[in-house]
């Protein structure tokens, strides 16, 4: 059966195909006109970029070409679960997956606050999908939907072999874990018990992630170097995710230190972290272990690491593929749960 | 009769003991402070000694940059020598291949939603 595991997380959109196939993009899509469409495919010789797309009758621009395009619409939080938002950008993330018309199921991954909104989710997602990309037309019939939480894909991507089946990290069983995932828009806790139950009941989600610091350190960049910027209304985002991480700005063929600015935005976010695994968990040292997953924690881990008062803390995948745990793990929960019988 | 305020700039700074000029600084801080001197004086006193001096270039952004990087290096290395495991979960073809805990099992099965079929037309 074909089927996509997707993240339509708040900043970055990825998908991990159930053959294997990864592709993550940004976050951001805008409707266009059929003029304007019409005037882009003109403007290239061949096809034009996966980035412009008609969906069952309308005109998009999604991801790099959507930031680039200037005005994005951007919903955040349970406002995007509907079917043309979410919808679309599912839509667009299968279009660049399959290069043939299918029938297919979606895994779809949502922070765990947002459990009362998965029908909804899953609604947005379900059905034909009759897309032109890449100068081609194509149907994606969804034909199932199911959901799972996004930091219990961090947890499986530590925890399980590819086929879902087994341990692949013994150290890791019958452990009390922590889980915290660090995304674009929120924050979640998950945690395991020593049989390695996962406690839902004590799940958490706060509504502030990486998008939220790099907005704070764009307007701080902006007053330090309101010279240089005056004329910026934006700045590209790309730059803004550098900046934050290397504490310079590449930007009007100069480097200009940012690393105040990049310190301040990011330790409100290593403060929320810390508060919340305080007040709500008891800190790490209640905790046999810490796994840390989501892009955020891609961008923190090495700040947040020595403050978690945990000496066995783990990472669900390479640092510069954190954001892509999730769905990793979300593929091997569904082969777990295929193997179980939840899906049949 | 009025109450004066005094007006006064907080100056804080961290010295660290694994760069052998911040820790010798260190030591003759806590020397003078041992012998009665409070903070303020010791540094009112150090500043004014250094503005008699004539003032040296500064290192550059890339040193000062590089200082940091090889601080953060120690701090990790230095966590990993006491035991703390800060990587990545092993590939799976390293996976030994132990059953999954039934408890596990269950709780997932506990969570799972049915999900949702296209209905057939």
């Amino acid at each position: 059966m074909n089927g996509l595991v997707l993240d339509a997380g708040n900043s970055i959109i990825k998908s991990k195909t159930f053959s294997g196939g990864e592709l993550a993009f940004p976050h951001a899509m805008t409707p266009i006109s059929e003029p304007q469409y019409l005037d882009i495919l003109r403007s290239y010789a061949d096809a034009p970029p996966d980035d412009f797309l008609r969906i069952n009758g309308r005109c998009y621009v999604v991801g790099d070409s959507a930031e680039r395009f200037g005005v994005s619409q951007h919903e955040r939080g349970p406002a995007r679960y509907g079917r043309d938002y979410v919808g679309i950008l599912a839509a667009a993330a299968i279009a660049r997956n399959y290069n043939t018309s299918c029938d297919l199921a979606v895994f779809a991954a949502h922070p765990p606050g947002h459990i009362d909104y998965a029908d909804l989710l899953m609604a947005s997602i379900l059905g034909v999908w009759d897309i032109e990309i890449r100068a081609r037309s194509l149907r994606f019939t969804v034909s199932y939907v199911n959901t799972f939480d996004e930091p219990s894909g961090g947890l499986m991507n530590a925890l399980l072999t590819e086929d879902g089946t087994s341990y692949a990290n013994p150290a890791l069983r019958g452990q009390r874990i922590l889980v915290i995932d660090i995304g674009g828009g929120t924050t979640d806790w998950i945690e395991t018990d020593e049989t390695g139950q996962i406690d839902y009941g004590v799940s958490h989600t706060e509504p502030l992630g990486i998008d939220d610091i790099l907005g704070q350190f764009a307007r701080a960049f902006k007053a330090r170097y309101k010279n240089a910027t005056k004329s910026a209304n934006r700045l590209a985002p790309e730059r803004v995710r550098e900046a934050l991480n290397t504490g310079v700005f590449r930007g009007g063929g100069d480097e200009l230190d940012c690393r105040e600015e990049a310190d301040q935005a990011r330790n409100q976010l290593i403060n929320l972290v810390l508060r919340e695994t305080r007040s709500r968990y008891g800190g790490g040292f209640n905790y046999d272990a810490i796994l840390l997953t989501g892009g955020g924690c891609g961008l923190l881990h090495s700040y947040i690491i020595p403050l978690l008062e945990n000496s066995n803390i783990h990472l669900a995948a390479q640092p510069d593929e954190l954001h892509l745990a999730n769905v990793r793990g979300g593929l091997k929960l569904w082969r777990l749960y295929k193997a179980i019988g939840v899906i049949s | 009769m009025s109450k004066r305020t005094r007006k006064s700039v907080v100056i804080s700074a961290r010295l660290y003991e694994d760069d052998p000029n911040e820790a010798t600084a260190l030591s003759v801080h806590q020397k003078w402070n041992k012998n009665g001197y409070s903070t303020n004086e010791i540094i009112t006193r150090s500043l004014l000694a250094l503005d008699e001096q004539p003032m040296p270039d500064k290192p550059d952004r890339l040193a000062s940059r590089l200082q940091d990087i090889i601080r953060e290096l120690q701090g990790i290395i230095s966590r990993v020598g006491q035991g703390g495991i800060v990587a990545a979960a092993p590939p799976s073809e390293a996976a030994p291949g132990v059953t999954i805990d039934q408890s596990l099992i269950d709780s997932l099965k506990g969570r799972a939603n049915p999900g949702r079929r296209i209905e057939a037309e």
